[in-house]
Parts: C-alpha cells; structure tokens; sequence
C-alpha cells in the first residue's frame, strides 16, 4: 500500500501544525508517519488514512514531536558550543595572538614617533570602522539572496552567534545535508 | 522487569551496530530490524530513538543524507570515519560488560565461559 502525493502532503502540513517549523525535522517525521501509516494499512486494509495517521502519531506520546524536537535543539547547542570553544582555544593558542600584539607594538612606536598623530589616528578609525563595515553588507545581501533557497533548518535555529564567517570561521563544522 | 529502561541505556550500542553491519539506514528501518532481531521482544519507541539519533549526529559520529524516494524524502544516517572508530570502542566495551553482568547473574555461566574460552585458546 503505497501512499499518494497527496496525502504525503497532507501529512506534511500535519507536521507543520504540530509545531515541527524546520525541514530536515520535518522530512523525517513524515517519512516516518509515512512509513507506519504504509504498515497499519497494509494489515488493516479497512483503516480510513485519517485514522491510520491519528493511530501512527499517538505512538510518539501525549508531547507528540516536541520532546523530539527540544533533544535535537539541545544536542545541536552542545556541539555548537563545542565548535566555539574550539575557536576560542585556537585563537589565544596560535601565533596570530602574538602577530596582534606586534601590530599594536609597531603602531604604537609609530605613532610616538610621528609628528601627524591626528592623522594616523583617524586613518587607522576609519580602516577598522569601515572594512568590517563593508563585509558585513556585503555578507548581508549574500544571506538574503540564500535565504529564497534554502528553507529553514534547526541547525540554524540553534546557532547562538549568526556572525559573519570572516570572522569565526567554523573551519571544522561542515553543513550535514549534502543533497537535497 | 523494567526491559524499557534497560533498552534505553544501550540504544547507542544498537544503532552502532546496526549502522556497522548496514552501511546506511533510517530511523523506521532501524526500529524495525531491532524488532525482527529479537522476535518482537525490544520495541523501541519513537520518542527514544530519534533523540540518539541526533544526539550522535551532533557528536559527528554519525552524517546524515537526505534521499528521493518516489514520493518523499527519507533521511539516510551513515557512520563518519570517525563514528567508525568510535563505535568499534564502544561496541566492544558493551560487550565486556554484557559477559561480566552474565558471570555475575548466573552462576553457571563463569564455569562455561571459562571452560569454551580454555578449549579454543
């Protein structure tokens, strides 16, 4: 007994209602309502689909998908804290550090050694105030033109800090969904 | 006996074995083979399973692929190089405690243990 498009659809939006908002929860919940609704059939052929999808949902208990969904929420925070913690414990351990305090170190000479302390000052400012300035939009209208494509994911929802990429970048997390 | 949250424990060990012998599966299939395997005597649950699931997702030991099939979707899980090595570990580790839990719950199994574990060695 094999489901219509239709009615995968209608599980769909029965997914949606019970408060399952990502996609990748979403594709699984209904493939597996799917799949169960497929067996009850199967061996109760007489089942309406309404009671069989009423009957296949009853087994996830009186939460439904939420405690699903809250797990998944938590397992994704823990790894992401992880990632950032790792990045952290990159940054202070690698010579970048050191490259940094050498920079402050030479601006520093220089500017005690200069007569256009203004000048250089307010150069400097405006370097820091407007390249990450420029990224940032730069990176900004790059989001919006993906954000028609790619639906929502629960990997997104859990991310604690949405920076920029240029300037944590998670060199180790790697996006889990290769084909969709 | 308290078999539900027994199996819960362990869950981790059988989706790792499971996923060891099965190159990929998904989730529906996974209880259903668990359910084969022991002649119905451990049903997992949805509310179980799918939060392991995740769970070694998020710890990178298992990836994950969302397939075509016909008229939906279905989410295939796979063992990463690194979940392969892991799950070895951990598998055997699980099965040293399962043999020492059976010497210590019956009596007679230390004496066949040691007896089979003499003749083949």
């Amino acid at each position: 007994m094999k489901l219509t498009r239709e009615q995968i659809d209608y599980i769909f939006d029965f997914v949606k209602k019970h408060y399952v908002e990502w996609y990748d929860l979403q594709v699984e919940m209904v493939d597996h309502l799917a799949n169960d609704i497929e067996k009850i059939m199967t061996e109760n052929p007489k089942i309406s689909f309404e009671n069989a999808l009423d009957r296949a949902f009853r087994k996830f208990g009186p939460a439904g998908f939420m405690e699903v969904a809250e797990q998944k929420m938590n397992a994704i925070k823990k790894s992401y804290f992880k990632y950032i913690f790792q990045e952290f414990k990159y940054l202070f351990l690698s010579p970048k550090i050191f490259l940094f305090l050498f920079s402050w170190y030479l601006f520093y000479s220089f500017l005690f050694h200069t007569s256009y302390k203004l000048y250089t000052i307010v150069f400097i400012y405006l370097i820091i105030t407007v390249i990450p300035f420029y990224f940032l939009v730069k990176y900004s209208s790059y989001l919006r033109k993906k954000k028609k494509i790619i639906k929502k994911y629960i990997w997104r929802k859990a991310a604690l800090f949405k920076l920029p990429q240029s300037y944590i970048s998670f060199s180790s997390f790697n996006f889990p969904y290769k084909a969709l | 006996m308290k078999k539900k949250e027994s199996i819960k424990g362990q869950l981790r060990a059988v989706v790792l074995q499971i996923l060891t012998e099965k190159k990929e599966s998904y989730a529906y299939e996974i209880i259903r083979i668990v359910k084969e395997k022991t002649n119905s005597g451990i049903l997992i649950t949805e509310g179980a399973l799918y939060p392991v699931l995740h769970k070694l997702e998020a710890e990178g030991i298992l990836s994950s692929q969302i397939k075509n099939i016909g008229n939906r979707n279905r989410k295939y899980y796979f063992l990463t190089e690194k979940g392969k090595k892991e799950s070895a570990l951990h598998l055997e580790s699980i099965r040293e405690f399962i043999r020492h839990l059976n010497m210590l719950l019956n009596p007679d199994f230390k004496h066949i243990y040691n007896e089979t574990y003499t003749r083949t060695n």
